[in-house]
């Protein structure tokens, strides 16, 4: 089972405050295009972006298309939000992905579960207002569904 | 021992110690509440304000007042020394730190350290949302405020080392049974395992009762010379060694652990070996320990990071009892920031401080002549070795 959010899934959010160094990240992301910031010294993937790499210090950075894979390293279960935005919504969980090209990043888990360390997850990415923010799927679980 | 060579190590101290009281609702400035702590601290080493040339602090998102502003309230007649530094739990060893170093240099005589906020009827750092460059890729999805972002390294250290939510409970209900015997105590009420695990969720692997509780308040410290301590109304507490450190990829900002490789060991684990290397003492000859505790799971990092029990022995250890005052390793013996209230580790100093010179009443402990005492929780953070005067 794949494919967008729909209505029901998509969870209420807030609208990123981007900066010169991530805009191109987001407008990509907005676009339906998940890149990553690389270095053209060390070839190694990095997040956030920034105009060097925090890997080797180059400061030759290039964009580029990313998988949609990655696996959970760590995961919150959200019962007291802390925002307005928030409130009332049911508890929510938010990963902390390990991407096939290296970086972590986080992600609103949008479907599947029980979250186990190291559970294989796809991207899918979601949108709050005009804004598409990182989401989460849980292949292992989507697979056992599948056979079910 | 001793491989790395502080010139104020060892000759160096803490004297007096001073509070306010600590509330929800203090009714009065910041100001007004680090002048007091501060003229305490003075009064109990038996100096006079006018002794103090210099002052260190430390705020989080402009929640303070800066030191020359206390300088101007207690009537100084000039600073030779002054650093006002925006960190928050981290901070609290690294500034007695640059006390000491201001001291050990010449740059000034008597230097006090203070942390003032109205931290609960003010504004409350467990749900500021922090204006910060990595911000933008977590708050839109509700990954908002400090529970969460230490929950997150919580369940991974959870998961590397097989803790469990017992020990987590075992941590909360020893420091629980600590503050029964503090007067200070925002938070004394006995907690027994069913209460633990009924007590709601904020962000699992956190309870309610995982968490510290923020306080109004103020505590200060005044540092000196080993020499020109031994005069003062008060035992020194000398500063056998310290660090500060952090690691590779510690972030844009201070809540950014988007590069932080490992979350199952945070800035004590880096400080660890420069901490001992500085001290006498190894880390299994110190008599207690005051460990950093914003929340429950630090604690048991803190053990680990800091070499005081092996990994992932942390969670046995505190329920086998040894960190209770008749275990080998006393801990948090104040309640905690869990329990004292969150004064973002200023107060974990006092307490230690307080305990090597023998003055912490009725929570005392009979083996007092050396700790460990840390600051921090994320990825960067100080330690401090402190003893008696040999």
């Amino acid at each position: 089972m794949t494919g967008p959010v729909t209505e029901e899934e998509m969870p209420v959010g807030l609208a990123p405050t981007v900066d010169i160094d991530s805009a191109w990240w987001w407008q990509a992301l907005d676009a339906g295009r998940f890149m990553l910031p690389r270095c053209r010294e060390c070839c190694r993937h990095f997040f956030p972006p920034i105009s060097s790499c925090p890997h080797c210090g180059a400061q030759d950075i290039e964009h580029v298309s990313a998988s949609d894979e990655g696996s959970v390293y760590s995961w919150i279960v959200v019962h007291i939000p802390q925002h307005p935005v928030f409130d009332g919504t049911p508890p929510y969980t938010i990963l902390a992905v390990d991407l096939a090209e290296g970086p972590r990043i986080f992600g609103r888990l949008l479907r599947g579960g029980p979250v186990q360390p190291g559970a294989a997850v796809r991207l899918l990415p979601y949108r709050v207002q005009e804004h598409a923010l990182i989401g989460f799927e849980l292949l292992s679980d989507v697979a056992a569904a599948d056979r079910s | 021992m001793s491989s790395v060579k502080l010139s104020f190590a060892g000759t160096t101290a803490i004297t007096g110690v001073g509070y306010t009281a600590f509330s929800k609702n203090s009714g009065r400035t910041v100001t007004s509440l680090a002048i007091e702590a501060c003229r305490n601290a003075i009064n109990d080493a038996g100096l006079r304000a006018s002794d103090v040339d210099g002052i260190v602090s430390f705020s989080w998102a402009g929640d303070s007042v800066n030191g020359q502003a206390v300088a101007t309230g207690l009537a100084l007649p000039g600073l030779n020394y002054a650093l006002d530094m925006s960190l928050g739990g981290q901070a609290p060893s690294f500034a007695v730190m640059h006390a000491a170093m201001a001291v050990a240099s010449g740059m000034a005589t008597h230097v006090l350290v203070y942390r003032a906020l109205n931290g609960r009827s003010g504004q409350r750092v467990g749900s500021t949302q922090p204006n910060s460059p990595t911000t933008q890729y977590r708050i839109p999805m509700g990954f908002i405020a400090f529970p969460q972002v230490l929950a997150m390294w919580a369940r991974r250290y959870m998961v590397e080392t097989g803790a469990t939510e017992r020990d987590l409970a075992a941590v909360v209900l020893q420091q629980r049974e600590y503050a029964v015997r503090n007067e200070r105590a925002i938070t004394k009420r006995p907690l027994s395992l069913d209460d633990y695990l009924a007590a709601p969720w904020v962000v699992e692997p956190f309870r309610t009762v995982d968490c510290t509780s923020e306080v109004d308040g103020a505590c200060a410290v005044l540092v000196t010379s080993l020499e020109r301590a031994r005069d003062l109304a008060v035992p020194p507490a000398v500063i056998d060694g310290g660090a500060w450190a952090t690691g590779q990829g510690s972030g844009l900002d201070p809540s950014d652990q988007l590069s932080w490789p490992d979350y199952s060991r945070n800035c004590q684990s880096m400080l660890a070996p420069r901490l001992w290397a500085s001290s006498t003492l190894g880390p299994r000859e110190v008599d207690f320990a005051e460990i950093y505790d914003c929340f429950s799971a630090v604690v048991l990092m803190g053990l680990e990071g800091l070499l005081l029990v092996d990994r992932g022995e942390a969670g046995d250890f505190v329920r086998r009892g040894e960190t209770k005052p008749t275990g080998r390793l006393p801990v948090n013996t104040h309640g905690g920031l869990l329990c004292e209230g969150y004064l973002h580790g200023m107060n974990t100093v006092a307490e230690a401080v307080m305990q090597v010179q023998g003055r912490a009443g009725e929570r005392q402990l009979a083996r007092h002549e050396s700790c460990v005492v840390s600051s921090g929780a994320l990825m960067d953070g100080s330690a401090m070795v402190l003893r008696v005067d040999k």
